[in-house]
């Protein structure tokens, strides 16, 4: 009798030791899809826009400063109340559409996007993976170098296809690209889009102090932009 | 006695467990690591069989004397050098390794392409195209002859590809010969004309630095702009002199060209929320700052709203001919009517004093050659660009058809239509396609 109760606790240890192990080592990253919700105590661009919509309508009378106190939770309320939402002063998905606001998570939502927004969610992806530390310049650079590389015989011929060349960007390695990029790399991919090309037509950029293939110090640079040196 | 048993259970069973997990870790591993090299293979495949299609097409081009056949194997290549190229950027190869394949794969779609439209239009072949598509066979030949030494070869793995691979160093041995083909100069995007195309709008004197500073100080008078810092020089098609600015929450980067001090590009970043402006009083504030750099006979085209900012693309007008070669993109913020953004690359480009030719046929007889489904909104008429550097009088007319808004070009002279954009209204504004 104990020697079954026993037995039976050794394999129920055994088994969830397994299954502890498959699940700590071997889960996939998964992707970072959440829905933006606004609250009490959140701080950022969102707020502010979100303000601004609310002040320029009339219901909020406080200043716009991206912080959202309890005036702004007061004039969400009254908002939501006058638009036939639930008034709990949180602003989810629903009230964003109802502001007429984007929801700015990179999944979840069924938002129909046609292809020019696919390929500009990219750009704005890779240029705030790649550049974002660099100057707003740096950062339209960086985006127009993708579009150089479209329009070269030397590459491929569509976004995706340059961006997720193999070794073409270090960012779509190590999953960086995977990171939801700021406003301002979102301006700055439109920008690149728009024909804005500030690296003067540069195929390549690197950092010459980390850069390790001396091949790419054969290529000649067309203009110094922050850390990254652009070059055709 | 007891004790010791349980420990001695406890021990064995982690001890399993991991074992259990790392064994189980590898295999997960291992199967992704076969997928991946399945579809390195599938890809590598792929490239073997397209390249041998484009060699056989390329010498059937050659050969034939049949127009219509001829045409048909110049579109088969575009779509099978465009497989080809997708395939090849799917492999694992560093960038010098297939910088040479990937254009030279590219330049056979885009030459055969421009070479099919050429025969639809009626025209044909000269000696010198013959001559090289003559030598885009031969670079081909010798790619396909590359990568089917590979396969004599037998198996190869993906993931330990290194330099002393047959498939790397067959790669680069194509990338470093001499005598690759020759340029491949032609009217269209792939052309290797392009990079060297002559500025026809920059022709006064190079100017100093420190003149450039000055003029890029009166370009920003209204920004608050005191000092200016270097940002040195920029060398390709447009040789600029760049400056940057950090004034009032507002970053500012210019360029002018070394060429007569014109300004080619600025961008202003900065964070204002709100609208205080209407479209029509951003679009005079864009006037207002062409006549500061004393630009002329620019009537706004196109525009596009992307939250507080208005891009306008403003082209010359003379005698009521729009010069779309002439194109200038302004971005004005609707906040303040600053400008945020000028971009005249594709101005200078193209500028030059126009003589313009009168039109052969009258507007009625355009009409009567476009869709009569069409609901006509305007018709004008317009030098629309061909190609990379030609231009073309047109007639241009807008209208829509089943609720969707057409641009027709229909050439003034001859009555082909030119070109035809079809809008979209995506997410982000209206596209022409």
């Amino acid at each position: 009798m104990t020697k079954t109760k026993r037995f039976l606790a050794i394999f129920f240890i055994v088994f969830s030791f397994l299954v502890l192990a498959r699940t700590v080592v071997v889960t996939p990253p998964t992707n970072y899809a959440y829905a933006v919700v606004l609250k009490q105590g959140s701080k950022g661009a969102d707020v502010k826009k979100m303000q601004q919509k609310l002040k320029n309508w009339g219901y909020y009378k406080g200043s716009v400063d991206g912080i959202f106190g309890s005036k702004t939770k007061e004039a969400v309320k009254y908002f939501q109340r006058r638009n036939g939402l639930v008034s709990d002063g949180i602003v989810g998905k629903k009230t964003l559409s109802a502001l007429g606001m984007k929801v700015s998570s990179s999944g979840g939502s069924s938002s129909t996007s046609s292809l020019s927004s696919a390929d500009l969610n990219l750009l704005a992806k890779l240029i705030y993976a790649e550049a974002r530390g660099e100057s707003y310049t740096g950062q339209v650079a960086v985006g127009a170098v993708v579009l150089n590389r479209i329009a070269s015989s030397s590459f491929p011929n569509t976004m995706s296809g340059v961006i997720y060349q193999p070794y073409a960007f270090t960012c779509v390695n190590d999953g960086q690209i995977n990171l939801t990029p700021n406003e301002t790399a979102k301006k700055a991919a439109r920008d690149a889009l728009n024909g804005w090309d500030p690296s003067y037509g540069a195929l390549y950029y690197y950092n010459p102090d980390v850069a390790t293939s001396s091949w790419i110090f054969s290529r000649k640079t067309t203009v110094v932009i922050g850390r990254h040196v652009f070059a055709i | 006695m007891k004790k010791g048993l349980i420990a001695a259970v406890v021990i064995l069973s982690i001890t399993t467990a991991l074992l259990g997990g790392v064994l189980i870790y590898n295999r997960t591993i291992k199967q992704d690591n076969l997928k991946v090299e399945s579809s390195y293979k599938q890809s590598f495949l792929d490239l073997v069989f397209y390249v041998d299609q484009m060699d056989n097409d390329l010498s059937k081009a050659i050969v034939t004397t049949d127009k219509e056949a001829e045409i048909k194997y110049f579109m088969n290549l575009s779509v099978v050098s465009e497989l080809a190229e997708k395939d090849l950027q799917r492999l694992p190869l560093k960038d010098e390794e297939k910088h040479y394949t990937t254009k030279l794969v590219n330049q056979i779609g885009d030459f055969s392409k421009h070479l099919a439209h050429k025969l639809i239009d009626g025209e044909s072949l000269e000696k010198e195209e013959v001559d090289s598509l003559r030598n885009l066979k031969n670079a081909n030949r010798s790619f396909k002859e590359s990568l089917k030494e590979v396969i004599d070869e037998g198996d190869i793995e993906f993931s330990k590809l290194n330099k002393e691979s047959t498939l790397i160093k067959n790669l680069e041995k194509l990338e470093n010969v001499s005598v690759t083909y020759p340029e491949l100069i032609y009217d269209g995007p792939f052309s290797d004309g392009k990079l060297d195309r002559e500025i026809k709008g920059l022709t006064e004197k190079e100017i100093s630095l420190s003149d450039a500073k000055e003029l890029a100080k009166k370009y920003l008078e209204g920004y608050g702009v005191l000092e200016l810092t270097d940002e040195g020089e920029s060398s390709g098609i447009f040789e600029c002199y760049n400056f940057s600015a950090n004034e009032k929450g507002k970053e500012i980067y210019l360029s002018l060209s070394k060429k007569g001090g014109k300004l080619i590009q600025m961008s202003v970043f900065d964070e204002n929320d709100g609208i205080n402006l209407d479209k029509d009083e951003a679009v005079e504030k864009g006037l207002e700052f062409f006549s500061k750099l004393g630009i002329d006979n620019m009537k706004e085209v196109w525009q596009e709203k992307v939250g507080n900012i208005l891009t306008v693309n403003y082209a010359t007008e003379i005698d009521g001919v729009i010069c779309y070669p002439d194109l200038i993109k302004v971005k004005i913020s609707l906040f303040d009517g600053s400008i945020l953004g000028y971009e005249a690359k594709t101005y200078y480009t193209n500028h030059i004093e126009r003589d313009i030719e009168r039109p052969k046929l009258t507007k009625k007889e355009v009409l009567s050659k476009i869709n009569s489904l069409i609901d006509i909104y305007t018709v004008r008429l317009c030098i629309i660009p061909i190609g990379e550097s030609g231009e073309v009088l047109s007639y241009e007319i807008m209208g829509t058809v089943e609720g969707e808004t057409y641009y027709y070009y229909i050439n003034a002279i001859t009555g082909k239509q030119v070109d035809l954009f079809k809008v979209v209204k995506g997410t982000e504004g209206e596209l022409l396609v």
